[in-house]
């Protein structure tokens, strides 16, 4: 069935953003048990359900034109939210090709793709484009190759080198980001950038995946779950803007709870990139709110104990420490064990 | 050394204590401060491996039978190093030493020679850093400590243990998003 | 697991006594693409049992419609080599594994020394297509026996001219990797492709000059060879498996319907790594350090010494 897009709606000042029931029941919800410690939970990403996140490569839904709309915003605050260091350059026309070819297979009546030899002819109905230009020619594109498909994709992509036995974030467009900063993160290795979470160092989480996705082949991809909460519906929680959002998380209260705190989750998907041996990191970021969240109890049940009994550092490292327990107390009545105590 | 191994965990980088004792064409140290005692007892030690050494200091002069050239400015010292390594054989391996800011902006010049990361060994001298504001971008040194207010967005900031080899600098991030510049909470 | 893909033979073409080259082309849909220096694994049926044998893609990456792959004649076969020249006909079928990558060329460097003993040159042929699409910098240095071990010398000289550097081991032409090495300028990353006693000359040479580990790069061509028959005992049912003496480890566990990930199949990616809790175990493999041989075996080469019986962590 083809999805449906809805009009553009705000992550930022007035918060418009909401979820259709459809939204809500494709919800990838991340729990698969009542807690929750890190874990290298990266599977193969085979083809899921139709109709579910899982079901494509790339995942549109009716939030499209806002997430677009959010990402030209950005940008035009902090053009440097999209990097390509040099020797990228390939791996960028990997992700050109792979994306358009997805979108034009999955999404047909979206999006349309011509291929005569060099020449290609893309169209994007939801955002009215229509681009003609000569595949590995940078000139014939109004900006960089990556940063031309991933203004018209939804998630953050970056982009890792694979060389020296590690990968190094090398390239990105990363303007919805959980709290850090590809203009900091540019040019480090895999275990460079994740030293600031805590534990998983020691649990080799680390070490298991990197050696996991440096051997991932082509078109066979794989793919994880990440969430932290997000107060509002912002996208942007990047360590650039934290000192405009930061405050929010004062501003949580027993009243305002159930509107304000999302869940936000990562569908986290890696790709080789064919031609070019690098990897593609996409992180397609999904926002539902408490109170959205508990029209399935089930889930509002399980959160409520996984909150409950999450270890303080990680709670810490997530930022949800000032309003951990409002959220917790919120979620009780969803929970009938803890109910009956 | 610089380079990660299996126990380092962290973006932090670990510096030198000796230049190690491996088999190469030639060595080439850079100095902030070449009359540093630090820097004679590395040259003592190249010198003991009977490797060529070159000697390229800022400041300063070594007491030693060591060739040596002093430089005016650190772009003259880049434009010099750049020519050293320029048609300089694969073996070769660099050492730099002065404070933590001086240290990075030589490793990203020698980078861009083609010096692997393995090649290059770094002596740190005194406490200055780099502080980079996640907010603006602006670089700015500070000695040890933990905060620090942005001199140019003036965002107080907290001084993280993440640090960025490509900007020789550890992240700086708002210490209070609730009152970001220590003007009082709204 | 992964999936496999379905292709056809469509041309064969023998290019020296030992040597032949296969043209494969998909039964339905289309190739995935592949970047210069990846490897499929074919799966041969052959004597009653399935091998998986490593084979570089030869062709040039920006060419989607079909794969191609040398395969040399090996002497002490298991059966696969053997299978590949004598059996496989145009218009048979095959099984690959998607391509991988354990070769790539190295994004940051200035210059590439490529150095090739006999078919060691195959990863090479896809890296010459693409670094002269590329307009990069590089050299061959290709060590052969003329008439036997030379496949492509004749279109490599006429495509690289002067950046080909051949050694014909019948005139007595030697390469002198010392002096290869040491007259390499900053930025220089070499690749070696050939046969353990190539790759150790180079890897001895370049530490007595000191070069930088990451630097150079290698490929082992290295099929497992047999041994002698040994059993295993899986931890997690209790179950026994008997190795046969021409069979690798991984191989009969995959037989038994135990699936291990692993992409070179040569002792080198380190994908296939095992706990063991007893028995005697003969190391074959590159990868794993020697503290590590006290407790995980690398299946796809290693196996437990003559009669020993081991106890995997499975």
């Amino acid at each position: 069935m083809p999805v449906t897009l809805k009009p553009v709606e705000t992550y930022r000042d007035d918060f418009t953003f909401r979820n259709s029931a459809e939204a809500i029941a494709r919800f990838p919800f991340p729990f698969p048990e009542d807690s929750y410690m890190y874990s290298v939970n990266i599977e193969p990403a085979t083809a899921g359900a139709p109709g579910s996140v899982f079901e494509h490569w790339f995942d549109i839904d009716e939030h499209y034109r806002s997430e677009m709309a959010e990402r030209a915003r950005v940008l035009e605050r902090d053009p440097d939210r999209c990097l390509v260091m040099p020797h990228m350059q390939q791996a960028g026309w990997d992700a050109v090709e792979m994306l358009m070819t997805h979108l034009a297979t999955d999404y047909p009546e979206w999006f349309e793709l011509e291929r005569d030899g060099e020449r290609w002819l893309w169209r994007n109905h939801a955002l009215d484009l229509c681009q003609r230009f000569t595949f590995g020619d940078p000139a014939s594109l109004p900006c960089e190759p990556l940063e031309y498909i991933t203004r018209q994709v939804q998630g953050d992509f970056a982009m890792l080198d694979q060389r020296d036995g590690n990968l190094w974030m090398d390239a990105g467009m990363i303007t919805c980001p959980a709290d850090w900063s590809i203009k900091f993160d540019a040019g480090m290795s895999f275990t460079q950038w994740h030293s600031p979470v805590p534990m998983a160092h020691q649990l080799g989480v680390f070490d298991r995946a990197l050696k996991y996705l440096m051997n991932i082949q082509v078109d066979q991809p794989v793919r994880r779950l990440n969430w932290t909460l997000t107060v509002n519906p912002r996208l942007d929680t990047s360590s650039e803007t934290f000192h405009e959002w930061g405050g929010e998380r004062a501003q949580v209260s027993a009243e305002n709870v159930a509107q304000r705190v999302h869940l936000r989750v990562e569908l986290q998907f890696m790709p080789r990139l064919p031609r070019s041996n690098a990897l593609l990191f996409g992180i397609r970021t999904y926002l539902i709110s408490l109170e959205e969240l508990a029209s399935n109890p089930a889930w509002a049940c399980r959160l409520h104990r996984v909150l409950r009994d999450l270890p303080e550092a990680i709670a810490d490292y997530k930022g949800m420490t000032l309003y951990r327990q409002t959220v917790v107390d919120w979620l009780r009545q969803f929970d009938p064990q803890a109910r009956a105590a | 050394m610089t380079s990660d191994t299996a126990s380092h965990k962290h973006s932090t980088p670990v510096y030198a204590e000796a230049p190690s004792p491996v088999p190469c064409q030639q060595r080439i140290m850079l100095a902030q401060d070449a009359s540093h005692a630090e820097v004679a007892r590395f040259v003592e030690a190249m010198q003991a491996l009977q490797q060529p050494v070159t000697l390229v200091g800022l400041t300063g002069r070594a007491p030693h039978a060591v060739q040596q050239e002093i430089v005016s400015d650190r772009a003259s010292l880049g434009q010099r190093l750049t020519v050293l390594l320029d048609d300089a054989p694969l073996c070769t391996r660099l050492h730099v030493s002065g404070d933590e800011a001086f240290l990075w902006h030589c490793h990203a010049l020698a980078q861009a020679a083609g010096l692997a990361d393995e090649q290059i060994e770094l002596i740190r001298l005194g406490q200055r850093r780099h502080l980079y504001c996640v907010h603006c971008s602006c670089l700015q040194e500070i000695a040890e400590e933990g905060e620090a207010t942005c001199q140019d967005c003036g965002v107080r900031l907290l001084v993280r243990e993440h640090f960025s080899r490509r900007l020789g600098a550890y992240m700086g991030v708002c210490l209070d998003a609730c009152d970001p510049r220590g003007e009082g909470r709204p | 697991m992964t999936a496999a893909l379905e292709v056809q033979v469509a041309g064969i073409c023998q290019l020296t006594p030992v040597v032949r080259e296969f043209t494969l082309v998909p039964v339905d849909g289309i190739l995935p693409s592949f970047s210069c220096g990846s490897h499929v694994q074919v799966h041969i049926e052959a004597g009653g049992r399935t091998l998986r044998n490593a084979y570089s893609l030869l062709g040039d990456p920006a060419d989607r419609d079909h794969y191609r792959i040398a395969v040399r004649l090996q002497e002490a076969s298991r059966g696969g080599s053997r299978f590949m020249h004598e059996q496989l006909s145009v218009g048979d079928r095959l099984r690959l594994s998607p391509p991988a990558n354990l070769f790539a060329p190295h994004s940051r460097a200035r210059h590439h020394v490529l150095i090739a003993g006999g078919i060691g040159i195959t990863p090479f042929l896809s890296y010459i297509a693409e670094l002269q699409a590329k307009g990069a910098s590089f050299e061959l240095h290709y060590a052969y026996r003329a008439g036997l071990t030379d496949a492509y010398l004749a279109s490599l000289r006429q495509r690289l001219g002067e950046r080909l550097h051949g050694y014909d081991s019948l005139q007595g032409q030697r390469l002198d990797m010392g002096r290869l090495l040491a007259r390499q300028k900053l930025g220089t990353h070499a690749y070696v492709c050939g046969p353990q006693s190539l790759l150790d000359c180079v890897r001895e040479q370049a530490a007595m000059l000191g070069w930088p580990q990451s630097s150079l790069h290698w490929e082992a061509f290295a099929a497992p060879e047999p041994g002698a028959a040994f059993s295993v005992t899986l931890t997690s049912n209790g179950r026994q498996i008997d190795v046969p003496a021409d069979s690798s480890l991984l191989e009969t566990l995959e037989a038994h319907d135990v699936e291990l990930p692993n992409l070179c199949r040569g002792g080198v990616c380190g994908q296939c790594a095992t706990g063991y809790s007893s028995g005697e175990v003969e190391h074959r493999d590159s990868y794993l350090a020697p503290a590590e041989r006290a407790t995980t075996l690398m299946p796809c080469v290693s196996r437990g010494r003559c009669g020993s019986a081991l106890t995997l962590n499975l």
